[in-house]
């Protein structure tokens, strides 16, 4: 049974680190309204910035050009530095748009850094990637133990970007992003200046992202481009929204039901003549989950709190028409 | 960097000319609709499929088969929009929970598909794909075709647009919903024929995309992107500006190969649409409805 | 407020999902722990544009497994297969993994591809699982491998050399390279590269193909911009038929050398003529073995054997074997004597005679169906290839190069 708990770790390690990257987007559209449809450009570029920062210097057969050798701490701090530097730039040209265009560019702008991971060796090693990224206190933690350490590592991450958000939802610069998200034109009348209040909500969003991947990169030890395509953003949606965005709690939920399941299915019983398409089936499982979860419960599992006067009587008023 | 060859630019008319037919289905739907349907890029292949069961396994002529693909697409498009979306619009769901609902129903149909048939690329029985040289440039009877239906129902769909109540009616929701419903105009019919007539219009890209190439279960999906990047760079709800925005990614994709490394030719599709609307956010056509 | 339909109480949805996802782990737990019995993981994709890997991987592995029950089992115990979907996906593997080694306590993996090899080899080299994979090429993983981590697949960097070969030693001096932008496809396409220049020839251009697309033809307008008379492609059967199929609609002449992965009869077969006279890269398969596997997986499967399948039966073998040779089926155990199974004893050819051979305190030299699976140290293999070519309907075998020369 020791195993079963095993691979449940790694299961419940997997679903924290999508629980970051949603309470992330819970930022970005929670909080501020932000359709952004790029998340996992900043996974990405948490994720290789720790890479790069810790590996060893590259060997001669390596296909990449950098490798610090600084230690695993300042390495996950300098994914979540460059994940904020990375939505600096991607949010100046990005922000002014409207909802739809914000949605559509943010893919557009992931996949192009996406394709730039494969080709440009010199930087990432390509589609071969980079693999032997270090594991924070192998040393010290015994064999068996570690991934239960590991899990906790990511769970206390979790808990930190869980209070955050709370702390940024109660606070009075959550209120204006709340307001900007609601009814902008309010918040411009009252003299607030929507741009900065958005970008500083979308720095934060992508930093968990950013954080997210520096704890990815040093679970998996190994990345590769193909690991951060678009479906990780979409999972990451769904995530938050099935289990309720606007909602720090529902976050974590909405990711560790959505994982769980994905992974329970690898246990559907092999019946007579089924085996073959079980794959796929699992897959259209996830997809019916999704589609009947919104459909029962659209708003999601954990309903927003605390919303403002417009938003309770814009919600009465679904019931009708 | 390789010297242009015109030929760059013909592929580039035959690929464009598909991604329009597609767009225009998904910014009609878009307009009319307001969500986003990731589950688009399905019909486009669910077209294909059925053309494929009923040429190749049924037997069928292929222009009959091909025919035949849209009303069953059709059907399963306004079949799952009763199902899935119209019992989430009829609760005024927002267009977020609507998208990720079609997130979920992509994943369903796509892996559905893989189910049926496998990943296996799959062709139509159907012969024309020796080509002849024309000024310098190789082109098939096949892809003649294919511009030239295209082609064919863009007009179509022009005067559909401009020339008939429901095509006026379709156009007046897309650019507001609320005045058109304040002036009469029938909600659920407009919505019903909007899925008609994208629903029937992808599944015709879809077919004519199998029939350039190979028909596989990723094949709409794996363009879903392209496609938004059209539909954006013509102006959500613009069936003008799909067309158009179809063909220029179309083009330049194809002959962006000459100039750089084709390793990057997916992004080039990506890049023109975010410079483009760094430029102009309205779109191509800009403000007109 | 009317019009509203009764949302389900959110209790009862998040009761009944997690009942759901519950009785389908404990029905795992239940029925998949180790224990009884060996088990042996298929780590392969099952789904998406590669699932041929996995698909044709678990044939080779049931005739090999049955051929090992049916002489006794692994140590005496039944083996018994559990196969896991990687999607070829690193992330999808990770979990994939876990599962295999954690919950299901398997001897050894069989798989992955190139894609996901090098994301899960830390963790079977810390849970002390050995990998063999008969699907990885790529030459990421020339140093890495020899204590968990093997394969009976040869390394891309060997192919390219054997293709940079073909091209020289048929006379031609300038060539052009075409290769999917994937793992797989760009190291065996540098090497070609490499190899190529290495011995005195050009190369002209080289193309990146994006995997999964539908249409080339713009790719191959530009490598065949100069009008070479040879091209290295590297690329599945699927990319690869479209490739050419659009060379061959577009008249652009010329010759193909074509990876492993393509040199199977069906892809001659259904190519055509237009494949006449283009090469192809294979493994010199061992005579009698593989025409004894061939048609049992024909029997089985109704196709002749895809690309890496002999291999994925070598693989299987090597770890009954190993297992034998420890005396154990815990992977921690049986890891080490993989390498020393392969190579350096009285040669065996089936399970059974290993099986034997053993119990007799002798060591063993297995040669398999793919040919003669000796193991470097560093879990590689190195052995010979054969040269094939294309009548218009079926690859012929027209040549040999042997190991020797691809050291260059």
């Amino acid at each position: 049974m020791l195993e079963q708990l095993s691979f449940v770790t790694s299961v419940l390690t997997v679903a924290g680190i999508y629980a970051i990257l949603a309470l992330g987007l819970n930022v970005h559209w929670g909080e501020t309204g932000l359709l952004n449809f790029g998340h996992v450009a900043f996974f990405a570029v948490g994720a290789y910035t720790t890479a790069l920062l810790t590996i060893a210097a590259p060997t001669a057969t390596q296909a990449y050009s950098f490798g610090f050798g600084l230690p695993i701490p300042v390495g996950i701090l300098g994914g979540i530095l460059a994940a904020g530097v990375v939505a600096v730039l991607l949010g100046v040209p990005t922000l002014q748009l409207s909802e739809e265009y914000l949605a559509i560019v943010s893919i557009g702008l992931a996949e192009i850094l996406r394709y730039g991971m494969m080709n440009e060796n010199w930087l990432t090693g390509g589609v071969a990637g980079i693999y032997g990224v270090g594991r924070p206190l192998r040393g010290i933690v015994p064999g068996e133990l570690y991934d239960l350490f590991y899990l906790g590592l990511v769970l206390a991450a979790v808990a930190l970007c869980w209070a955050y958000s709370r702390r940024l939802k109660r606070s009075p610069f959550g209120r204006v992003l709340r307001s900007i998200r609601d009814d902008e034109e309010a918040a411009v009348a009252l003299g607030k200046n929507t741009f900065q209040y958005r970008m500083q909500a979308f720095v934060v969003g992508a930093m968990m992202a950013g954080l997210a991947g520096a704890l990815w990169a040093h679970y998996a030890t190994a990345l590769t481009p193909t690991a951060f395509g678009a479906s990780i953003t979409f999972l990451t949606w769904v995530a938050l929204i099935v289990g309720g965005s606007g909602n720090a709690g529902g976050a974590i939920l909405g990711a560790g039901l959505i994982i769980s399941f994905r992974e329970a299915t690898r246990y559907l019983p092999d019946l007579y003549g089924l085996g073959d398409i079980i794959p796929t089936l699992r897959l259209m499982l996830v997809g019916v989950l999704v589609v009947v979860a919104i459909r029962y419960r659209p708003e999601g599992l954990l309903p927003e709190r605390n919303i403002s006067y417009a938003e309770y009587c814009r919600r009465l008023d679904y019931g009708g028409d | 960097m390789v010297s242009f060859d015109p030929q760059f630019l013909v592929n580039g008319v035959i690929v464009g000319s598909t991604i329009a037919l597609a767009a225009i289905g998904l910014t009609l739907i878009f307009g009319v609709l307001d969500f986003i349907n990731f589950a688009h890029g399905e019909y486009l292949t669910l077209g294909a499929y059925a053309a494929f069961v009923a040429n190749v396994t049924l037997g069928l002529p292929f222009v009959v088969a091909a025919v035949l693909a849209i009303p069953v697409t059709v059907a399963i498009a306004l079949a799952l929009d009763r199902v899935v979306f119209y019992p989430l619009r009829r609760q005024g769901v927002g267009g977020l929970a609507l998208l990720i609902t079609s997130v979920g129903l992509s994943m369903i149909l796509r892996n559905g598909i893989e189910t049926v048939w496998t990943s296996d690329n799959l062709r139509y029985s159907i012969s024309g794909a020796e080509s002849v040289s024309v000024l310098g440039v190789r082109i098939t009877a096949v892809q003649v075709a294919i511009v030239v239906v295209s082609l064919v129902l863009m007009v179509a769909i022009h005067l559909l647009l401009t020339r008939t109540v429901l095509g006026i009616s379709m156009r007046a929701t897309a650019s507001n919903r609320s005045l058109a419903l304040s002036s009469g105009v029938n909600a659920e019919g407009i919505v019903t024929w909007t899925w008609v007539i994208g629903a029937g219009l992808t599944a015709i890209a879809g077919v004519l995309i199998g029939l350039n190439t190979v028909i596989r279960p990723s094949m709409g999906f794996g363009l879903l992107l392209v496609m938004f990047a059209a539909v954006i760079l013509g102006g959500i709800g613009d069936p003008y500006g799909a067309m158009l925005g179809g063909l220029a990614i179309g083009i330049a994709q194809e002959v962006s190969v000459a100039f750089i490394s084709s390793a990057y030719k997916p992004a080039v599709a990506f890049t023109i649409m975010v410079v483009l609307l760094l430029w102009k956010p309205e779109g191509l056509r800009g403000g007109e409805a | 407020m009317g019009g509203r339909e009764t949302p389900i109480d959110r209790r009862s949805f998040l009761k009944t999902t997690a009942a759901a996802g519950a009785t389908l782990g404990v029905a795992g737990c239940l029925g998949g722990s180790g224990g009884e019995g060996a088990s042996l993981g298929v780590l392969q994709p099952f789904t998406g544009e590669v699932s041929w890997v996995g698909e044709s991987s678990e044939v080779a592995v049931n005739i090999a497994v049955d051929e090992i029950n049916e002489a006794g089992g692994m140590n005496g115990s039944d083996v018994e297969i559990i196969t896991e979907d990687t999607e070829a996906n690193q992330q999808t593997a990770t979990s994939a993994i876990r599962k295999l080694i954690d919950s299901d306590g398997v001897s050894a993996i069989l798989g992955p591809t190139s894609f996901t090899l090098p994301a899960v080899m830390n963790i079977a080299q810390e849970s002390q699982v050995p990998i063999i994979s008969p699907t990885a090429g790529t030459s990421v993983l020339d140093d890495m491998g020899g204590e968990y981590v093997f394969r009976t697949a040869m390394s891309d960097s060997l192919g390219g050399r054997a293709m940079a070969r073909i091209a020289y030693d048929n006379g031609y001096d300038e060539i052009a390279v075409m290769y999917v932008d994937n793992q797989g496809g760009r190291s065996f396409g540098q090497t070609v590269i490499d190899g190529f220049e290495a011995l005195g020839g050009t190369v002209t251009t080289d193309v990146a193909l994006t995997p999964g697309k539908s249409s080339y033809r713009s790719e191959l307008t530009k490598a065949f911009e100069s009008d070479p008379e040879f091209v290295s492609l590297t690329a599945g059967t699927e990319t690869g038929q479209i490739v050419i199929e659009q060379w061959a609609e577009q008249d652009l002449g010329g010759v193909w050398g074509l990876s492993d992965d393509m040199q199977t009869a069906t892809f001659a077969e259904e190519l055509g003529s237009n494949l006449e006279g283009s090469y192809a890269l294979g493994p010199l398969t061992g005579g009698d073995k593989y025409d004894e596997f061939a048609t049992e997986y024909e029997s089985r499967a109704n196709e002749s054997p895809q690309p890496f399948t002999a291999e994925a039966y070598d693989a299987t073998m090597l770890a009954a074997l190993a297992a034998q040779a420890a005396e154990s089926n815990q992977g921690s155990d049986l890891a080490g004597q993989i390498i020393s199974a392969s190579r350096d004893g009285d040669v065996v050819t089936s399970f059974e005679a290993g099986a034997d051979a053993l119990g007799n305190g002798a060591n063993i030299d297995y040669n398999g169906a793919s040919g003669p699976v000796d193991l470097t140290d560093r879990g590689n293999i190195l052995s010979a290839f054969a040269v094939f070519q294309s009548t218009g309907s079926a690859w012929e075998q027209t040549g040999e190069i042997p190991a020797e020369d691809l050291e260059f």
